[in-house]
């Protein structure tokens, strides 16, 4: 019996840490591009969005290229190349072109005027996205598909690709925080953060940095597309899903800390994924209810030190 | 895959039938002139005829005026955000039907029908509602894939007096609730009754081995009409299983492996599912990579449209409605309008009409026209909108899918519950092994409401 | 010209631009009143016209707090539809179905959840503000869906016809005679008291304080206003006016659910509105209202990659001329009175 109740655990565990893995993906990038470029894009998770569609189609075109040559294992290793190398660098592509033509105007306004302009972005991206791949729903599955599933404690069957895609995560988590804590350009983008003139004045290219973390917390979301895809279908109108997920982390970790957003991604997938198989009928509102609740006794987040 | 403790299905024959539900064949002197134009039409869709000579001939003969200025059409269903996977194809499936029939001369061989389509996904459904019936002034009004909107818009049709045909809403509280003594507003497809009862009568009829009984249903509307309807079904039946797990995860969801945890815990026999769209194929990957269907028969109700979106998704075996029979392949002995409107469907949008609502939108465009022919085929004048909707009332005629009636007394049309299991061996994903239950046996006589039919078994 | 006479046309001219927006208004006013009259005008466009004064209400009202207050809300929808919600229920459970009744109960109903709500919020600004008006009102977006059985779910609720002063205008005149000759009339005179008691509102010491609070808040709390509690009043004020524009939206839709009552993206509109508008005009978000439904309406019968167009205009009017219509009329109007001067 207790046995039992333990074993029912692993799975939701699994569920909760991979979806954690995909809510940091997606909010690291608001956040440090809020936090350190001052630059509030809720059309942020649309590159998630826009990420689980390129996957889908390079995903498509690998298999239909490489799928009768190569073995299971060769065919699995190029795939993962193409969703990891790939998919982000159209979307940093994209996000760059974007950056050049329509966020640029928007940099110097208000805060409440760049989330209004940035909803008018989501919704031109969403419309962008249903012109190229239809409003029908989009997958990707050959990579969890040969990567196949192991049996659980317990017997039950649990997919691979969930926990491949938790541990490339962590790794991606580790360089990151090795780059801020440790790189010269990490130190200067946090130096930014606090005050972008006096760097200015060092002679430091600021223009090039903004560019840098600007392009990192894209890419960062596109991979959480990509890792999303496998396992799940991509549809439009999801984007203002992924667009409150995204507020969640930044309001619950607190702004521009990557600290917090690994605990707000922790914290809101195990409040879902435990909370919608224990209270289903809370899980509509779970996300809300947390954001809520952390915003009542810790407004600046958890890890967040900006005043509210 | 194929190891689930129950496999075969097992019909009774008597309840359950085998094949698939047929075309009418008796035809008394009613029918016949309520079928005449029908079979002009589907002549003229075959191209098997020379229509526009027949349609010619009959309006000469009859005397009528035809108005000579086009029949003005709108339709209305979703061709942005989710439910696209329904309103796109039966936006495809409506332009290529009146396209058949303008090609033929129209509506009785004459008239022209000048088509227009609208986006369902709007906040502001009254307002889209009013403007076509006032300011624009269409002459008759299909569409509304969504039960909000057709409750919305139900009440408004009636009160501008406007002809409307629902084409793929399945919500019960339509007929049952908002619009108690529709005049004008029609429904060509059958409410969910169909799907919700057709499943429990399988499950009483065909797969007799079943115990334990879960459901996965989204949470809005449309989900939770079909569980209330399955769950009283049960009770109504009187039928010997359990059911151990209801889920309703939210609607428009990227995250279903909780609800799939939930349910290998509970490890039903059988799930009762009316997902579709997004959910559907987020909810198939995620149960099949958690080997939920190892061991379960799932029935999806409305999900044949994934057949299309995500076929690598579907396993061999699985159970699968299209809100009645309307599936492209699997199942023997179609009619020919069936593999003309398969064909006719492939050949110019280059995919299968797998989502049932392409046949749904096939049956709400002519069940207008044939209301019309039969209407000027027996009276000899074009008909008013008051002798449409007497028309209207009590119509059959056969469609790629069987044999579609409104009861005489009811705005409703009622359509056979059709099941089959999902099979990838042959060219077209398939639904093989195909059972159905007659149209009388899961919708309420005319005069009561599907709950208190389900109250008084 | 002499010199004296040259001051008595500048001031002659000077009061004629002075009463402008005074003679504008008057005109505004007989046009709405006369409006059902107006020979080209049809059923539709007494409907049209009316849901854009109902919508008109909640944007003046959603401006008292981001134009006057600088709080961007992404919960109005909460006001909106718990007002229409009440008038819903109200009409579902109980025999009463007059307006004068149902409009007080909207009225309290968006009052009391402004009450609480605002009393949580009002203590953050910027996009904690935002964030968590839309988390708070999402939770009310929830109970209506989940509460299924009370709440009609995602099927909401009919609104059915109210009597207005105990009269039953439908079984009388029929429904287009109700909508075109009482409720149409109910709703512009609603819309037209609104607004001016809004103004009032306004243009009174509480709304001098909360500009003052809007252009540096630490300054204002140095000279010893409340800060907090007036974001609070102004959030009170924001939501009873918004609930009125919900009762009217109700009212006139004969239909209402969660998705477009008390969805957050109905507050967005709002929102998008007010800036279409110009959130520095007390009346651009009128404009705004009346822009927006006529952009997308029509842009809806024009493609179905609608939403595009309707986010590019949002973009564009922020980047482009962020005062909005009411900017794009203020130059105007300048340029206009300069070449008048510029006949001296």
């Amino acid at each position: 019996m207790v046995i039992e109740l333990i074993t029912q655990q692993i799975p939701l565990v699994l569920n909760a840490l991979f979806l954690a893995s995909v809510l940091f993906l997606l909010g690291t990038g608001l956040s440090i591009i809020y936090g350190m470029l001052n630059f509030l894009n809720l059309a942020h998770a649309a590159f998630l969005v826009l990420g689980a569609y390129v996957a889908s189609t390079v995903v498509t075109q690998i298999v239909g290229v490489f799928g009768d040559t190569l073995g299971t294992s060769g065919l699995f290793i190029i795939l993962v190349l193409g969703l990891l190398i790939i998919v982000p660098f159209i979307i940093a592509m994209v996000g760059l072109t974007m950056e050049q033509t329509i966020f640029k105007p928007i940099y110097g306004l208000e805060d409440d005027y760049q989330l209004l302009a940035t909803f008018g972005v989501i919704l031109m991206m969403e419309d962008g996205m249903k012109f190229i791949w239809g409003g029908q729903p989009v997958t990707a599955s050959a990579p969890s598909e040969l990567l196949g599933s192991i049996s659980l404690l317990g017997g039950s069957t649990y997919p691979l690709w969930p926990i491949f895609g938790t541990v490339l995560t962590m790794v991606i988590g580790i360089v990151l925080y090795y780059f801020f804590e440790e790189t010269r350009l990490g130190k200067i983008t946090l130096a930014m953060a606090e005050d972008d003139e006096i760097v200015g004045v060092t002679g430091i290219n600021t223009r090039l940095v903004h560019l840098q973390v600007y392009v990192i917390g894209i890419t960062l979301a596109a991979l959480g597309g990509a890792l999303f895809i496998p396992n799940a279908s991509m549809t439009s109108g999801l984007a203002l899903q992924f667009v409150i997920l995204a507020f969640a982390v930044l309001v619950i970790g607190g702004l521009g800390s990557l600290k917090g957003a690994i605990a707000a991604s922790l914290l809101i997938g195990f409040t879902r994924s435990f909370g919608s198989y224990y209270i289903p009928q809370l899980e509509l509102a779970i996300v809300f209810i947390l954001m809520a609740a952390v915003m009542l006794i810790k407004p600046t987040g958890l890890f967040g030190d900006i005043k509210a | 895959m194929l190891s689930r403790s129950v496999t075969s299905i097992r019909p009774d024959g008597d309840i359950v039938k085998r094949g698939v539900p047929p075309a009418e064949s008796r035809v008394d002197r009613r029918t016949f002139l309520k079928g005449a134009g029908a079979a002009t039409i589907a002549a003229s869709f075959a191209g098997c005829n020379n229509p526009a000579g027949d349609g010619d001939d009959s309006s000469v003969e009859a005397g009528g005026d035809i108005p000579t200025e086009p029949l003005e059409m709108a339709t209305v269903a979703f061709t942005s955000g989710s439910a696209s996977v329904f309103g796109t194809p039966m936006m495809q499936s409506a332009r290529m039907v009146v396209d058949k029939i303008n090609e033929a001369g129209g509506i009785l061989g004459e008239r022209e029908i000048s088509l227009d389509e609208y986006d369902e996904n709007t906040e502001e459904v009254a307002q889209l509602y009013r403007r076509l019936a006032t300011q624009d002034d269409y002459d008759i009004i299909i569409g509304f894939v969504s039960s909000a909107n057709a409750l919305t818009v139900g009440p408004i049709a009636e009160e501008l007096q406007q002809p409307t045909i629902i084409w793929d809403t399945g919500t019960t509280e339509l007929f049952d609730d908002a619009v108690t003594d529709p005049q004008y507003l029609f429904r060509t497809c059958a409410s969910s009754s169909t799907d919700a009862v057709g499943a429990a009568l399988v499950l009483e009829n065909a797969l007799t081995d079943i115990e334990t009984v879960a459901g996965v249903n989204q949470d809005y509307a449309y989900g939770r009409n079909n569980w209330n309807l399955f769950s009283q079904a049960v009770e109504a039946f009187d039928i010997d299983v359990d059911i151990v797990e209801a889920r309703f995860p939210p609607f428009g969801n990227e995250d279903f492996s909780s609800t799939v945890s939930a349910l290998n815990d509970s490890n039903p026999d059988f799930i009762f599912s009316s997902l579709w769209g997004g959910d559907l194929v987020n909810f198939m990957t995620q149960a099949n990579d958690r080997g939920l269907f190892d061991d379960t028969l799932p029935c999806f109700s409305g999900g044949t449209h994934i057949f299309r979106d995500a076929p690598d998704q579907v396993p061999d075996g699985l159970l699968f409605g299209a809100r009645g029979p309307h599936v492209p392949y699997g199942g023997f002995g179609w009619n020919s309008l069936h593999d003309n409107f398969v064909s006719s469907f492939e050949s110019r949008y280059g995919e299968s009409p797998y989502a049932h609502g392409a046949f749904h939108a096939w049956q709400g465009i002519y069940a207008y026209v044939n209301a019309i022919e039969n209407a000027f085929n027996a009276s000899g004048v074009y008909p008013d909108n008051d002798a449409l909707v007497k028309s209207l009332e009590g119509l059959g005629f056969d469609t790629p899918s069987g044999f579609l009636n409104i009861p005489e007394g009811s705005h409703n049309a009622i359509e056979p519950s059709f099941w089959g299991l999902s099979d990838s061996s042959g060219e077209n994903l398939a639904l093989t092994d195909s059972i159905w239950i007659a149209k009388e046996q899961v919708n309420p006589p005319v005069e009561q409401t599907t709950e208190e039919w389900l109250g008084n078994i | 010209m002499s010199q004296d006479t040259k001051t008595e046309l500048r001031g002659v001219i000077r009061q004629r631009v002075t009463t402008l927006p005074g003679l504008a208004t008057a005109a505004f006013v007989m046009l709405a009143l006369s409006f059902p009259y107006l020979p080209s005008t049809g059923q539709f466009e007494v409907f049209l016209v009316a849901q854009i004064f109902a919508f008109a209400i909640a944007a003046v009202a959603f401006n008292v707090l981001l134009g006057y207050t600088g709080l961007l809300s992404f919960g109005h929808a909460a006001f909106f539809g718990g007002a229409a919600y009440a008038v819903g229920f109200v009409l579902r459970y109980t025999a009463i179905s007059e307006l004068f009744i149902l409009l007080p109960i909207g009225i309290v109903t968006a009052a009391a959840l402004a009450v609480v709500i605002g009393y949580i919020s009002v203590r953050y600004t910027e996009v904690y503000y935002s964030l968590l008006m839309l988390a708070l009102s999402f939770l009310i977006y929830v109970l209506m869906v989940k509460l299924y059985t009370i709440t009609g779910g995602t099927d909401g609720l009919p609104i059915s016809a109210p009597t207005v002063g105990g009269v039953d205008y439908v079984a009388l005149w029929g429904y287009s005679g109700f909508l075109q000759g009482i409720l149409y009339y109910v709703i512009a005179i609603s819309f037209l008291i609104s607004i001016g008691l809004m103004w009032i509102f306004m243009n009174s010491p509480f709304g001098l304080t909360l500009k003052t609070i809007r252009d540096n808040p630490e300054r204002a709390r140095a000279i010893g206003i409340p800060v907090i509690k007036y974001r609070w009043y102004a959030t009170i004020v924001s939501g009873v006016f918004t609930g009125v524009g919900g009762v009217m939206y109700a009212v006139l839709n004969s239909h209402i659910t969660p998705d477009t009552v008390l969805h957050w993206s109905r507050s967005g509109e709002f929102a998008f509105m007010a800036v279409l508008g110009g959130v520095g005009s007390f009346v651009g978000p009128i404009a705004g209202a009346g822009a927006f439904i006529m952009i997308r309406s029509q842009a809806q019968q024009l493609t179905e990659y609608w939403h595009f167009v309707m986010g590019a205009a949002l973009f564009l009017i922020i980047v482009l001329e962020p005062a909005g219509i009411a900017g794009i009329a203020k130059r105007s109007y300048r340029k206009a009175t300069e070449s008048i001067r510029g006949d001296d």
